[in-house]
């Protein structure tokens, strides 16, 4: 058994799994799943008060490793999985791990809607701008020109932004980081799983086995490397021309705000429902 | 000509007029090395390749410690290492000595 920062982090692994892990040499998910324990542990939850859910593809076998209550769920459904599980048991943490395809994709109105409703939950997004596990075709996230097996000529779609989905849907708390920047990956994961409603932190991740080997980044190492250079913090960035912002990832803290999270105003409904309180004011009429 | 206050010979090095403070100990400097779990290393090439003193090296076999004498306990190898295979630890300090 390892000491120091990785022997923890081997105390909330399933031992009894089968290790080394399934992912590929140098997959980003491994590193996700490290940052996300060392959050969890720098929080000092007790690991049966977090609840992980997980959604399909590469990232969804998280929930397999790491020694929660987890929920392995349908793909693009680990949101509304997630929801239903902290509207019965409030006293959970959840932390619901997703790729691009289940975020954006498959899953992009339960995202959208989570967002707006402001439950009180953290999404970590795995992006690694493709399909990894179905064989590299092209995801919502794929930056314009880039090769995977459906686009063998570039695509010719634009990426969404995952976080500026969240920012325009109102969630509480918007961060980006990237698998490079790991120790900055650690606080953003603290910080959204400490704050009450919806928190989202986007993660760029690594696919060098169906990403980078047709974009010319065929080791991971090359992938930190694009990730490294082309990283710029919030601050930075807000002094940049947009032109200049292009092919950029704009990393650090996009959004944190304070909004009463849905659980409490289902809560205050409930209460006014059985007369505890009086009703709140409706919105003031239009005349004529 | 003596100088007024010309006892300052006899004070304890460090010490500073008047207040009493002792001399402060001499702070060890930390060292670390990075221990490798073989069975999970998967041989990606990202500890050695990012590593800003050269210690770990990849070779077909996995990831070696070519250098652990040159750590400087960064832990970048550690928290980046897809397979959690790395662990950064303290290292006793005693002149001269190399772990094996």
């Amino acid at each position: 058994m390892a000491e120091g920062m990785t022997g923890l982090v081997h105390k909330y692994l399933r031992h009894d799994k089968k290790f080394p892990h399934i992912w590929c040499p140098g997959c980003g998910n491994g590193i996700v799943l490290g940052s996300l324990i060392r959050a969890i542990d720098r929080l000092g939850l007790d690991k049966n008060k977090v609840a992980l859910v997980s959604g399909i593809g590469c990232s969804g076998r998280m929930t397999t490793y790491a020694d929660f209550n987890t929920l392995h769920t349908t793909h693009g459904r680990a949101l509304t999985f997630a929801t239903g599980l902290k509207l019965s048991r409030e006293e959970l943490t959840v932390i619901v791990i997703m790729g691009d395809g289940d975020a954006t994709a498959i899953g992009g109105n339960h995202y959208i809607h989570t967002a707006r409703r402001n439950v009180d939950m953290t999404a970590i997004i795995v992006n690694n701008q493709v399909y990894g596990m179905t064989g590299g075709q092209y995801s919502p996230t794929t930056p314009y020109g880039a090769r995977t097996t459906t686009t063998p000529y570039g695509m010719v779609e634009h990426a969404f932004d995952i976080s500026a989905l969240a920012v325009a849907a109102d969630a509480s708390y918007v961060a980006r980081c990237t698998v490079y920047h790991a120790a900055l990956l650690d606080q953003l994961i603290e910080a959204g799983i400490r704050k009450k409603g919806f928190s989202s932190v986007e993660v760029l991740s690594n696919c060098h086995t169906q990403f980078g080997r047709r974009n010319k980044m065929a080791s991971p190492v090359k992938m930190l490397e694009w990730f490294k250079e082309n990283a710029v913090r919030m601050q930075a960035a807000s002094k940049m021309k947009p032109e200049e912002r292009a092919g950029k990832f704009i990393i650090g803290v996009l959004a944190d705000s304070e909004r009463p999270s849905y659980n409490e105003e289902y809560e205050r409904a409930r209460e006014r429902a059985r007369g505890i309180r009086n009703e709140p004011k409706p919105p003031a009429r239009c005349e004529g | 000509m003596a100088k007024p206050g010309g006892t300052k010979t006899n004070s304890v090095p460090g010490e500073k007029d008047g207040t009493g403070t002792a001399p402060k100990p001499e702070k060890r400097k930390k060292r670390y090395r990075p221990f490798i779990i073989r069975a999970w290393c998967k041989n990606c090439g990202i500890c050695a390749a990012f590593c800003p003193k050269q210690v770990l090296r990849c070779d077909d076999t996995g990831a070696h410690v070519e250098k652990p004498e040159e750590c400087i306990g960064c832990r970048f190898c550690e928290m980046h290492c897809p397979d959690l295979a790395i662990s950064v630890q303290e290292r006793d300090a005693s002149p001269g000595e190399t772990p094996s």
